[in-house]
């Protein structure tokens, strides 16, 4: 086995991860492993912008945002890190543009801004625009700056590595162990400072609008070691997934002013949210298309509704929303200058994860005591920033204010801490192991299968709409597809590039985090941002004003535990739109 | 694989020259066509071309012609010889030596040829 | 509807030879040809090998050959194809297994012509300033997905692979067309260097093989003139 040592080691090289590279890398020396190139990462796909209230196209400040980011979750989330989320979204995007990301400008020269689902003026009453955005290609743009800025800072990249085990001893991350797919080779990475930021993990779903990479993979990791899981259950569907793949079709769509039609011609969202229409926030308007749906209003009382876009004139699509016609028109043949876009609700975003304090440092009990050298940002993290439910373009802004945070605590931490304690065979014995045993199966169950239905399950029974019975018959099944797993074989018996081995490997981390997902939304008896039980329709503060945590103990059972809410500024109020 | 560290001026001259000959090749060319080719008023004979040849006007236009043409014609082939020699810097030495042995040869042939030349 | 689709398979592992290997899939309607490999891979041949992430042509993992033409397999219907389907990797890069390639010197690439703003103090308080029309100068430039079509389509790059390459030459001009940047002086050397902008001989290869319909040369023209003013 190969040993390298960094300073700092980040594992994930998407908007948070690259963030926390570029920083870290300004004064330390430091790793990026990515499984895929770092500009492949999921970050890109990111269209409508990210939230940052500079005013540039009217009245704005960061009191709105924070009000809106608050309601906008549910009041589940903590409302110390959602200040500083939105505070320091202004400078953060500041320090963007400064590093040259080339932002859509106003007539003025100034950052342009679009409006956004969620997001308004004057606590919750007045539009406002507060997205800044790169055309539709925002993530694109930022991910590429950051992957620059960070060859620029002399960080070293692994690409193509897949981190499968972190070597944790005694509260104490040292190190991980990762898996070359180019040769086969397990590699030893030995650190002060470790992070995490692997992205989401929406690809448990069978209609998502997440690439293929996103599995999740950050969270069985830290899930085997004792930390505990936070705030599974909230998963966000996103109204426009293009029908039938699932992939997104922005809400920057509904931010320059689309309208959403039902079977009937109707605009539907009139009857769920009437002052707000198309732009209510993502949890109501996925909730409005399923009920339609369900309720055999689709279009021609199929799965899909219409997102109509033609209205705004043909200049003003191709201008502002380039990519989206593009992409619509490639994958559904639809020219949406002319016609209607398909959609339906896809899986899309993950607002839970690892919990993390503000600096990013991960919680061993998810409460207050940490692991020491052990980071997390990005999607991947629960710090918790979007509590119930996830307003659209706060989430690369996340990535982008947290990863920064992590770096600079990183780079801080290294400073102060002692020399990196490089480990040996007998620390990496059990990681190499699982992968060889992995490597050198060969039951006859399919991943394929399992995986098909693994998507399909939580479709049906963790998607918009809960119910306990639901629920627990998936927990049950979660139990046989693990069973099953066991009986999967690798038919494929080469070393280099044996994505059926790594395919393997990220469907293990999936089965893992799946159970945990369902576990958690079987017990909150509540209905709370985008977690929707409908034998539960009511929010419930008294009960289920908290987080969840959840722990997979020694044994392989789940255990539940519960921390309150940071609750300094906004009270729960009723959420109306 | 090398990566691409730069090292100084590698080609912009060499590029704008060729641009720069590229286009002056074109009324050289045309004239020297029409003056040998497309002369009806007499036949080819020695005495008028050599008279011809002979006048500081088309002893100018003549070098003019081998300059541009050489260079332009060296250099395109030497251009396309690059492409293939990134990773071999001896062989590349010694083909660019032998170009430019060729081309001063060649010029210094046409030099002797059009200067001295009376009628 | 049933199709055939003729992969190029290549496992250095099993066997030095390349060879083809012809599969037949039942393609349901709206698949790209990334669908049908993937179908490929988890019905029938678990050892097909290729790279693939976002699947819709954001991302730059998926760039191949198809039937004969450089593209993104996520991105290209099935149904716009006609007969056998044939999917080869990227031409012009060493083959790693099947359709993979190795993108560590095309990277490189990327890397060598600093791609980064270089720019001298920007303002304390705020953004620096930019007019549309200024910003208009980046696109079709800014939008790259760096997946190696083009690179792998330039007939410049098949006989050197030191040649710098469209992509790279693309991304030098994101940055040197941007008003906010100072940094041309820096990177002449790079791309005044003898596998810079001179080893392309407007082909326009790049340019066809282009899946996000970017103009590689029409950059590479550009530094020229801004090298050319610079000198001049
Ligand atoms: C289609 C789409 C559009 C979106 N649009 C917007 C938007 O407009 N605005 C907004 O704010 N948000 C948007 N989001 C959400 C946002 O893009 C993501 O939340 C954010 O980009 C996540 O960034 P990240 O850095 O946490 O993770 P990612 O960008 O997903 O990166 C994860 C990284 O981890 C690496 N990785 C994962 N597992 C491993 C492993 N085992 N070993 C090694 N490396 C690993 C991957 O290679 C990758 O580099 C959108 C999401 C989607 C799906
Ligand atoms: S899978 Fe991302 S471009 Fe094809």
């Amino acid at each position: 086995m190969e040993h390298h040592r960094h300073d700092v080691v980040v594992v994930g090289a998407g908007i948070a991860g690259l963030y926390a590279a570029m920083k870290a890398g300004e004064s330390a020396d430091v790793g990026v492993l990515s499984k895929v190139y770092p500009t492949r990462s999921h970050s890109g796909a990111a269209q409508g912008g990210s939230a940052a209230a500079l005013g540039n196209e009217g009245e704005d400040s960061w009191e709105y945002h924070l009000y809106d980011t608050v309601r906008g979750g549910d009041f589940l989330g903590d409302q110390d890190a959602q200040e500083l989320l939105v505070k320091e979204a202004i400078p953060v995007t500041y320090e963007m543009e400064h590093l040259g990301l080339p932002f859509s400008r106003t007539p003025e020269g100034k950052i342009a801004q679009r409006p956004f689902g969620g997001h308004f003026s004057k606590f919750g009453k007045g539009p406002v625009k507060r997205s800044c955005y790169v055309a539709d290609r925002s993530g694109h743009a930022q991910l590429h700056l950051l992957y620059e800025q960070s060859l620029k800072q002399g960080v070293r990249f692994y690409n193509e590595f897949l981190v499968t085990s972190l070597i944790i001893e005694g509260g104490v991350c040292r190190g991980l162990v990762a898996l070359e797919i180019r040769t086969g080779n397990l590699h030893a990475f030995w650190a002060r400072a470790v992070m995490l930021a692997t992205g989401g993990y929406a690809r448990a779903w069978r209609v998502t609008s997440n690439s293929h990479a996103n599995t999740g993979d950050g969270l069985p990791l830290v899930a085997k070691a004792g930390v505990p899981l936070e705030d599974m259950e909230f998963v966000q569907f996103h109204p426009t997934g293009l029908y039938p793949h699932g992939i997104l079709v922005s809400e920057a769509a509904r931010g320059e002013g689309g309208y959403l039609f039902n079977g009937e011609g109707v605009r539907f969202m009139e009857k769920y949210a009437a002052s707000k229409m198309e732009l209510a926030p993502r949890d109501v308007v996925s909730r409005a298309e399923q009920t339609e749906i369900d309720e055999g209003r689709g279009i021609d009382g199929g799965e899909y509704l219409n997102l109509d876009l033609t209205h705004l004139g043909a200049d003003a699509i191709l201008e502002r929303l380039p990519q989206i016609h593009e992409l619509v028109v490639k994958f559904a043949a639809v020219d949406c200058t002319k016609k209607p876009i398909p959609i339906q609700p896809t899986a899309h975003y993950s607002m839970g994860g690892i919990p993390t304090d503000l600096d990013t440092r991960v919680l061993l009990d998810g409460k207050k005591q940490v692991v020491e050298g052990l980071y997390a940002s990005g999607e991947c993290a629960c710090v918790s920033n979007h509590g119930a439910n996830r307003l659209g373009t706060n989430s690369t802004m996340e990535a982008a204010v947290f990863g920064r945070r992590g770096g600079i605590a990183m780079a801080k931490f290294v400073r102060g801490a002692g020399p990196i304690l490089p480990g040996d065979e007998r620390d990496t014995a059990a990681a190499e192991e699982e992968i060889e045993a992995l490597r050198s199966r060969t039951g006859r169950e399919s991943a394929k299968v399992i995986r098909a239905e693994l998507q399909a399950s939580m479709t049906e029974n963790v998607g918009i709409f809960r119910t306990a019975e639901k629920l627990q018959k998936q927990v049950k099944f979660m139990q046989t597809l693990k069973e099953r797993f066991k009986e999967v074989g690798v038919s494929d018996g080469s070393r280099a590039f044996n994505t059926e081995l790594t395919e393997l490997i990220e469907l293990g981390g999936m089965l893992d985090f799946s159970e945990i997902i369902s576990v958690s939304a079987l017990a909150r008896q509540e209905s709370r941002g985008a977690h929707s039980r409908k034998d539960y329709p009511k929010r419930d503060d008294v009960q289920w004003l908290r987080h969840t945590l959840a722990f997979r103990e020694a044994d392989g059972s789940i255990r539940l535990d519960y921390k309150p809410v940071v609750i300094n500024r906004f009270q729960p109020e009723e959420r109306k739109y | 694989m090398t990566v691409n560290r730069g090292h100084g001026s590698g080609g912009f001259w060499w590029w704008l020259m060729q641009r720069v000959t590229g286009i002056l090749l074109f009324p050289v060319l045309l004239l020297h066509y029409v003056a040998t080719h497309l002369q009806t008023s007499h036949f080819v004979e020695y005495d008028k071309i050599a008279a011809r040849v002979a006048t500081p006007t088309w002893k100018f236009l003549n070098i003019a012609f081998l300059t541009i043409v050489l260079f332009h014609g060296l250099y395109g082939l030497w251009n396309v010889l690059l492409d293939y020699l990134s990773k071999k810097p001896a062989l590349r030495a010694v083909l660019f030596s032998l170009i430019v042995t060729i081309g001063l040869a060649l010029y210094v042939l046409g030099l002797v040829t059009i200067i001295p030349f009376s009628a | 509807m049933e199709r055939q689709f003729r992969i190029y398979r290549y496992n250095p592992e099993v066997s030095p030879t390349p060879s083809f290997k012809t599969y037949t899939v039942d393609v349901q309607p709206a698949w790209t040809v990334l669908d049908a490999l993937n179908a490929i891979k988890w019905d029938q041949d678990g050892s097909l090998t290729f790279r693939r992430s976002c699947r819709h042509g954001i991302c730059g993992s998926c760039g191949m050959k198809i039937n004969g033409k450089n593209g993104l397999a996520c991105e290209i219907q099935v149904e716009s194809l006609k007969g056998v389907i044939t999917v080869e990797p990227l031409h012009g890069f060493r083959i790693l297994r099947d359709l993979v390639t190795d993108m560590d010197g095309f990277f490189a690439h990327i890397e060598a012509v600093k791609p980064w703003l270089i720019a001298g103090t920007p303002p304390t308080d705020g953004e620096r300033l930019q007019s549309p029309e200024d910003r208009k100068q980046l696109d079709g430039l800014y939008e790259c997905i760096l997946c190696g079509a083009c690179t792998s389509a330039c007939p410049s790059y098949w006989v050197n692979d030191d040649f710098l390459g469209p992509a790279a030459l693309l991304k030098a001009a994101r940055y040197v067309m941007d008003t906010r940047d100072e940094g041309f002086a820096e990177r002449v050397d790079v791309l005044d260097s003898r596998n810079g902008l001179w080893r392309c001989h407007t082909i326009f290869n790049c340019v066809e093989a282009c899946p996000k319909s970017l103009n590689p040369t029409e950059a590479i023209v550009k530094l020229r003139q801004k090298l050319t003013a610079l000198k001049i």
